[in-house]
C-alpha cells in the first residue's frame, strides 16, 4: 500500500511528496493522529485521499467534499453559503473542527465550507454519526476534521507555487514556503483567489437564458505555522490563520431585481499546542485556541449589519497507554465565547466547561471496545451526559463487524437565544438531544497488486427538542418543538490496483441512502422527507496513472430533493449526475525542481441543474492547474 | 453565514405580515365581472426568497381546490412573493413582488397572456381603470420610493410613473378618483393620495396617520383605511412606547377628502389591519388583536364598537367573497408548509376548510 501511496503522490501536484516524506514523526508525540483510530474504532471514518486534496487545492472544501465524501453539501449557489448535512441532519448538527478546535459559529451554528480553501488544510477526515462524547456540542450527524500536516524537521528550505486559472474569471495564486532545522520548523502559506462566477444558465422562472451577476468572490489568506521541538518528548506549535473573504451574493433566480449584496468575512484563528510525553506511556496534549470572526453584510439598500464573534478555547488531554490493549484519555475543555450583533441587545457571552473520558480495550485480541463519556456545564447548568459505546469485532483477517450507540447534543446558538427586534430569540431553549445507533461491516483484502476495502453501515438517529423558528402572529421565535428521525444505509468501496511499475488504477465510491423526517414515521419510507436531503446520493472517482501522466473521472449523483417541507412534487429539484474529468502530467526537471500540470473539465456533459431552488449552477467549465515545486 | 439574509427574510416576512396583512381581492372594482360565482383564485405568497409562490383555485361546484394552477398550466413557476391578484376584464393580474413582475393570465383557460417585467421594481397591487389603462402600486427598489405605474392594458407595458410617497400599497377607484395608501414600505409615511385617473395627476394628499396600507369603499362611496402605526425600538430592541404610534381605522370623505373619523387602537401592534368590506358595503371586517372583528360603517365611533366574530390560529389572509358574502381566511401556520383557506359566513359561522399553497394572503375573482 505504501508503494501505491507514494506513487499516487508522485503522480500528483506538488507538495504531497513532502507530506509523505515529512511524516517522520516524533514517535512519542502523535496523539491527535491516532485519536480517532483508538477511541472511535467502531466509527465509520473517511479520509479524503491526499491526491484528491492536492488536485483540488484551488477549490474550496465544499466542492471537494461534494465530489469525494460520504455526505451532502447544501449550497446556496456556486460561491454562496455551503454547509454539510450528514445522515439527514443539518449544518448545526455537523461539527467542523480545525486542529481539534470547533469552528462552528456560536451565532448561527454553522461554518461556511466555501470559506475553507483546500489549499489551507492538509488533512480532511469525516467521522460519520454521533461523536459528541469526543467532540462536544454539534457532533450529531457527524464531524468534519480538518488538520494541517505534522511539522517536519531537518528539511531545509522548500517551496511550491500553485497557480490556477479557470472559467468564469477564476484565478488562484498560492505560495507555500517551508523551512526547518533540527529544532525549529516554519511553514508559511498564502493564497489569493478570485472568481467572477458570471456563468450563463437557463432560468426557468423567466424562461430565458441569463448570466449570473453579483456572484464574484475574492479571498486571501495567510497561514503561519511555527513548531519547536525541545526534545524527543516535547513539541510546541503556534499556528495563525488569517483570511479575508468578500462574497457577493447574487439574487435568486426567482427574484426580479439585481442584487448588490456583499458579505465580508474576516477571521483570525490562533492556536498554541503543547505536546509532552512521559515514559512513553503518558502523553499530555494542551491547546489554546483563539477565534475571532467579523462578518459584515451589506445589501446596499437598507440592511447593513455587523457581527463579531470571539472564542477562547482551552483544552487539555491526558492519554495513558497502559498496555497494548488498554488506552485511556482524560480531557477537560473550557470554552468562552462572546458575540455582538446589531440584533443583540448587548454583547452576549457563554462559558462552557466539559470533562470527558475515552477508553479503549482490546479484548481477546478480537474485539475493540470503546467506552466514552462527556459531561458539560454551560453557564452553570449541567448539560445532558453523553455516553458512547463502540464495538469493533475482528471476525477474520478480512472482516470487521462494528456497532455503536451514542448520545449527542447541540446547544442553541446565540441567534436562537438572543435575537431581538421584530423577531425574538428564546432564552428558554434547551439543547437538542440525539441518540444515534449504527452497525456495519468492513471487508478488506490486501493482496500484492491490489487492495480493496468495502464498508457498509446502517444507521439510525433520533434527535429530540429540534429547534425550529416559527411565526407566532407576526413575531418569529425558535422553539424546541420538533423531533427528527433519520435512518439509512451507507456503502463505500475503495480499490487500488497496480498492474506493473508504471501503471496503477484507483477507485473510490460512496453511496448513501438517507431517509429523514420531522414527522414520526409510520412506514419505513416516511411520508415526508426533510428538505434538501436527497434519498439517494453517491459519488465515484476512478483514476489511472501511467508513469508521470494521470487521468481521472468523477461522477456525482444527487437524487431528487424536496424544496418544500410538504414535499410538493412540482417544486422538487430534479436529480442530477455530474461528470468531471481531469488529466495531468508531472515534469521532473531535476531532483530539486518539479512542475506538475493538470487540466480539469467540470460538468463535461453540460448538465443544467439547481443546487437549491432558484440557485442555478454552471454548465461545462474548465480549470488549469500548475504547481512548481522546489526542495 | 447567511445569518443576516436568513434573519432579514424572517424580518421581512414578519414585516410584511404586520404591515400589509392581506392582499386586496378585486371586490372593490369588480364591477364588470360577475363576482365569484364559479369560484375564486387564492394567492399563495410563498416563503420570501424561496421562489415557491403559487396560485390555487376554489371551484364552487365541486367544492374543491386545485393547487399550483399557474405552474401546471403555464409550465412556469409563479415566482417569489405573490402579493396580490386582481381580475379585470377576463384577465387575472397576478402581482409577484420579489420577482418584480405581473403575470397576466386568461381567466377562461388560465393560459399565460403576458408577463409585465419591465419597470416594476417592487409591485404590490393592480387596479383596473378602463379597458386600456391599469394602475399598479410599487414600493421601488429601495422599498420606500413609492409610485404608481400606469399600465397600457392593450400592450401590457408600463407607460408612465406617478410619484406618490413611500411604500404605496392598496388602491381603490371612486368615480374617476384613485385613492392610494402610502404604507411606508421600508420607511414611513402617513398619507393617502388621490389621483385623477384621467390625467394621472395627484390632486390631493390626505394625512391620515402612520403608514396607512389598506383601503375599501363603503356603500356611500366613502373610503376607509387602516394604518399599521409605527413601532419604534429602543437601542436594546424594546419598544419605545413614547415614539411609537398605534394602528388605526379611519374614514375619508370621498368628496371633500376630509378625514371624518379616526379610531386609534389602545396599544401598539394589535391592529386593526387587513380591512375588508362586505358585499353591501356596510360592514367592515378586519384583523384586530389576533382575531377577526367586524363593525358597522354607520355607527362605529370607537374600538368599543368592534365585535369579535372569528377566533382561530395562524390567520394570514382576509378576504370577502362578495358573491356569497362569505369571509375567506388564509391560514398560514408558517411559510414553509401549505396553508389553508377557511370559509365563514359574514357573522363568523364556520363553513369549511381547504388546503392551499404556502402563505395564502388573499383571493381574487
Amino acid at each position: 500500500m505504501r508503494r501505491f501511496s507514494i506513487l499516487l503522490m508522485y503522480m500528483c501536484t506538488g507538495y504531497w511528496t513532502w507530506a509523505q516524506q515529512d511524516s517522520i514523526l516524533l514517535e512519542s508525540v502523535q496523539i491527535q493522529s491516532s485519536r480517532l483510530e483508538v477511541f472511535a474504532s467502531a466509527d465509520r471514518t473517511t479520509r479524503i485521499d491526499s491526491n484528491q486534496l492536492a488536485l483540488n487545492d484551488g477549490n474550496s472544501i465544499a466542492m471537494l467534499l461534494t465530489k469525494f465524501a460520504p455526505l451532502n453539501i447544501r449550497a446556496y449557489g456556486i460561491g454562496g453559503l455551503s454547509t454539510a448535512s450528514m445522515r439527514g441532519t443539518g449544518s448545526n448538527q455537523t461539527a467542523v473542527l480545525w486542529e481539534g478546535i470547533n469552528l462552528q459559529s456560536q451565532m448561527n451554528g454553522s461554518l461556511d465550507l466555501n470559506l475553507v480553501p483546500a489549499f489551507m488544510v492538509d488533512d480532511v477526515t469525516i467521522q460519520s454519526g454521533g461523536g459528541a462524547s469526543m467532540f462536544g456540542s454539534g457532533a450529531m450527524g457527524g464531524t468534519i476534521l480538518l488538520g494541517n500536516q505534522t511539522p517536519a524537521f531537518n528539511r531545509g528550505l522548500n517551496l511550491s507555487l500553485h497557480e490556477q486559472v479557470g472559467s468564469f474569471g477564476l484565478q488562484n495564486h498560492g505560495l507555500k514556503l517551508g523551512f526547518s532545522s533540527k529544532k525549529l520548523s516554519l511553514g508559511i502559506r498564502g493564497f489569493y483567489r478570485k472568481a467572477d462566477n458570471d456563468f450563463s444558465f437557463y432560468n426557468d422562472f423567466t424562461q430565458s437564458e441569463e448570466t449570473q451577476e453579483n456572484a464574484n468572490i475574492e479571498q486571501y489568506g495567510l497561514l503561519t505555522e511555527l513548531a519547536y521541538r525541545a526534545n524527543d518528548h516535547q513539541l510546541i506549535q503556534i499556528k495563525h490563520w488569517y483570511q479575508n473573504n468578500n462574497t457577493y451574493i447574487p439574487k435568486t433566480a426567482s427574484a426580479g431585481l439585481p442584487s448588490q449584496a456583499v458579505q465580508q468575512d474576516a477571521f483570525h484563528r490562533g492556536l498554541i499546542k503543547w505536546q509532552q510525553s512521559f515514559y512513553n506511556k503518558l502523553q499530555l496534549d494542551y491547546k489554546l485556541g483563539l477565534l475571532d470572526h467579523i462578518l459584515e453584510y451589506d445589501d446596499k439598500i437598507n440592511t447593513h449589519s455587523h457581527n463579531h464573534a470571539q472564542s477562547v478555547i482551552n483544552e487539555a488531554q491526558l492519554r495513558y497507554d497502559a498496555t497494548q490493549n488498554i488506552a485511556l484519555e482524560l480531557g477537560v475543555n473550557h470554552t468562552y465565547e462572546n458575540s455582538t450583533a446589531d440584533n443583540y441587545t448587548d454583547k452576549v457571552t457563554r462559558n462552557r466547561t466539559a470533562i470527558f473520558l475515552s477508553t479503549h480495550f482490546l479484548l481477546w485480541n478480537k474485539l475493540d471496545l470503546n467506552l466514552l463519556g462527556r459531561q458539560s456545564v454551560i453557564d452553570g447548568n449541567a448539560a445532558p451526559f453523553l455516553p458512547t459505546l463502540g464495538l469493533n469485532y475482528h471476525a477474520t483477517n478480512w472482516l470487521d463487524i462494528k456497532a455503536k450507540a451514542a448520545k449527542s447534543y447541540r446547544i442553541p446558538t446565540f441567534n436562537d437565544l438572543y435575537w431581538s427586534g421584530s423577531s425574538m430569540g428564546n432564552p428558554d431553549l434547551v439543547p437538542e438531544e440525539g441518540v444515534s445507533l449504527e452497525a456495519g461491516y468492513v471487508l478488506t483484502t490486501d493482496q500484492r497488486f491490489w487492495r480493496i476495502t468495502y464498508e457498509g453501515t446502517a444507521f439510525y438517529n433520533n434527535i429530540q427538542d429540534w429547534i425550529l423558528w416559527t411565526p407566532t402572529g407576526s413575531v418569529w421565535s425558535p422553539e424546541n418543538k420538533e423531533e427528527l428521525w433519520s435512518y439509512g444505509i451507507e456503502q463505500s468501496l475503495k480499490l487500488t490496483a497496480q498492474f506493473n511499475d508504471n501503471q496503477h488504477v484507483s477507485l473510490n465510491a460512496n453511496y448513501q441512502y438517507v431517509l429523514s423526517t420531522l414527522k414520526q414515521p409510520t412506514t419505513f419510507i416516511p411520508e415526508i422527507q426533510t428538505t434538501y436531503t436527497p434519498t439517494h446520493q453517491g459519488n465515484l472517482y476512478v483514476s489511472y496513472e501511467w508513469k508521470k501522466a494521470n487521468i481521472g473521472i468523477n461522477n456525482t449523483y444527487i437524487g431528487k430533493q424536496y424544496s418544500d417541507e410538504s414535499n410538493v412534487e412540482i417544486r422538487a429539484l430534479d436529480p442530477y449526475l455530474l461528470t468531471d474529468i481531469n488529466c495531468g502530467y508531472r515534469f521532473v526537471l531535476n531532483r530539486k525542481h518539479q512542475l506538475a500540470t493538470s487540466l480539469q473539465v467540470k460538468n463535461i456533459f453540460d448538465i443544467d441543474y439547481e443546487v437549491r431552488r432558484a440557485y442555478y449552477m454552471p454548465g461545462i467549465n474548465y480549470q488549469f492547474n500548475l504547481v512548481y515545486k522546489f526542495n | 453565514m447567511k445569518t443576516n439574509t436568513i434573519f432579514n427574510t424572517l424580518i421581512r416576512v414578519s414585516f410584511i405580515a404586520v404591515t400589509v396583512f392581506f392582499a386586496a381581492c378585486s371586490s372593490d372594482d369588480g364591477i364588470k365581472f360577475t363576482p365569484g360565482q364559479d369560484g375564486f383564485f387564492i394567492v399563495n405568497e410563498g416563503g420570501f426568497g424561496n421562489g415557491n409562490a403559487s396560485l390555487s383555485f376554489y371551484d364552487k361546484t365541486s367544492a374543491s381546490v386545485t393547487n399550483n394552477l399557474f405552474e401546471s398550466t403555464t409550465g412556469k413557476p409563479l415566482g417569489d412573493q405573490a402579493q396580490s391578484m386582481t381580475v379585470y376584464n377576463d384577465f387575472g393580474y397576478i402581482v409577484v413582488q420579489n420577482s418584480a413582475k405581473i403575470e397576466v393570465i386568461s381567466t377562461d383557460d388560465y393560459s399565460l397572456v403576458a408577463t409585465i417585467s419591465e419597470g416594476l421594481p417592487s409591485p404590490r397591487y393592480f387596479l383596473g381603470i378602463n379597458a386600456s389603462k391599469g394602475y399598479v402600486s410599487d414600493w421601488g427598489a429601495d422599498g420606500s420610493t413609492g409610485t404608481i405605474k400606469v399600465i397600457d392594458l392593450t400592450t401590457n407595458t408600463v407607460t408612465k410613473t406617478i410619484s406618490t410617497g413611500s411604500g404605496t400599497n392598496q388602491l381603490v377607484l371612486v368615480g374617476n378618483h384613485v385613492f392610494a395608501a402610502n404604507s411606508g414600505g421600508w420607511s414611513n409615511d402617513n398619507s393617502v393620495v388621490v389621483i385623477d385617473a384621467d390625467t394621472d395627476e395627484i390632486i390631493e394628499t390626505i394625512t391620515v396617520g402612520d403608514n396607512p396600507s389598506t383601503l375599501v369603499v363603503d356603500e356611500d362611496n366613502d373610503v376607509w383605511t387602516t394604518g399599521t402605526g409605527q413601532t419604534v425600538y429602543n437601542t436594546d430592541w424594546s419598544v419605545n412606547t413614547e415614539e411609537s404610534t398605534p394602528a388605526f381605522l379611519a374614514k375619508i370623505d370621498h368628496e371633500d377628502f376630509e378625514v371624518t373619523l379616526k379610531i386609534d387602537a389602545p396599544s401598539v401592534g394589535m391592529g386593526p389591519a387587513g380591512l375588508k368590506v362586505d358585499s353591501n358595503g356596510s360592514t367592515l371586517v378586519f384583523k384586530y388583536d389576533g382575531s377577526i372583528f367586524s363593525t358597522d360603517t354607520e355607527t362605529v365611533s370607537s374600538t368599543d364598537d368592534f365585535t369579535k366574530i372569528i377566533e382561530t390560529d395562524f390567520i394570514y389572509g382576509l378576504s370577502i367573497d362578495a358573491s356569497e358574502n362569505h369571509i375567506i381566511l388564509g391560514i398560514s401556520p408558517d411559510y414553509t408548509n401549505p396553508g389553508s383557506i377557511k370559509r365563514y359566513d359574514i357573522t363568523g359561522s364556520f363553513i369549511d376548510e381547504h388546503t392551499v399553497g404556502i402563505g395564502p394572503n388573499g383571493i381574487a375573482y
